[in-house]
């Protein structure tokens, strides 16, 4: 089959496939519930996000002062760990927001 | 349901504003299209309806990022196949376990429209085993029209990448036709 042909064929047939689909349009209701459950669940998940960040803060912050004034060595090594680990949680954090691949 | 293009500008707007009742008419308005496209990709409904509320999530988040350099419609349609690609990579890693129910599904779709007299075609089953990332391109082109470098946009991808996927998605096609 020539290029010309199957691409016609091709258009035809997902033209077809088109047709056979039937569509159940959801009502307004139905939309705006989804829309009102998809909020609160990013209220949620801001909420247990800051408290986390809080609590993740509070103790490196609790760790680095008891580091700095009673062993360097603990501090300098919670330095390398730390900085890496904030490089990732920010990536993602960035990915999330931005919405993984989605636009 | 109709919307002329300047009434369809100020729902937007109003949409951006947290109007949520205007981002409801604009969805409802784009839901047949958007729909229709997300089946031919899946050829699925429980799947393509799960594509569709995750699309309209993803717009309703992202509507202040549209800056009307495209045609809403087409914007809807980058984030829907968008998110069946993504949709797709997770759903590989449990590919295995899932496999069965997603023959079972198109089985059911296929089955209807036998039902309703209509002919199943060879050539849906053919672009239906193509990867997602074929499929999607292939559709975009040959069905509704999209340029390669349009296309390229909407999928994150380069165009080279497009038009090699589509020319290899073709190629398996006429392949099967030709077995």
């Amino acid at each position: 089959m020539k290029e010309d042909q199957f691409t016609e064929r091709l258009k035809e047939e997902l033209q077809q496939l088109d047709e056979q689909i039937e569509v159940k349009e959801p009502s307004e209701q139905a939309v705006m519930m989804m829309l009102k459950q998809a909020k609160e669940r990013e209220k949620r998940r801001f909420k247990r996000e800051v408290l986390a960040y809080v609590l993740i803060s509070l103790t490196i912050l609790a760790l680095f002062v008891a580091a700095i004034t009673h062993l360097p060595i603990i501090f300098i090594l919670l330095q390398v760990v730390s900085v890496p680990l904030c490089v990732v949680v920010g990536i993602k954090e960035y990915q999330h927001i931005k919405g993984g691949s989605s636009l | 349901m109709c919307l002329e293009q300047t009434e369809e500008t100020l729902l937007i707007q109003r949409a951006k504003q947290g109007d949520d009742a205007a981002f409801t008419t604009l969805y409802r308005h784009h839901y047949s299209f958007l729909y229709r496209y997300i089946m031919k990709l899946t050829l699925q409904q429980e799947l393509a309806e799960e594509i569709m509320q995750e699309t309209m999530l993803k717009a309703h988040m992202k509507l202040s990022s549209f800056r009307g350099d495209s045609l809403f419609s087409t914007w809807l349609i980058s984030i829907a196949s968008r998110q069946f690609l993504d949709h797709q990579k997770k759903r590989k890693r449990e590919q295995l376990r899932e496999e069965k129910a997603n023959q079972e599904t198109i089985r059911r779709f296929k089955w209807e429209i036998q039902q309703k007299g209509h002919t199943w075609h060879e050539m849906w089953d053919a672009l239906n085993e193509l990867k997602a990332q074929e499929r999607a391109p292939i559709i975009l082109h040959y069905y509704y029209g999209f340029t390669y470098p349009e296309i390229a946009s909407m999928l994150g991808m380069r165009e080279g990448t497009v038009k090699s996927r589509v020319h290899h998605g073709l190629k398996k096609i006429r392949k099967e036709w030709s077995q």
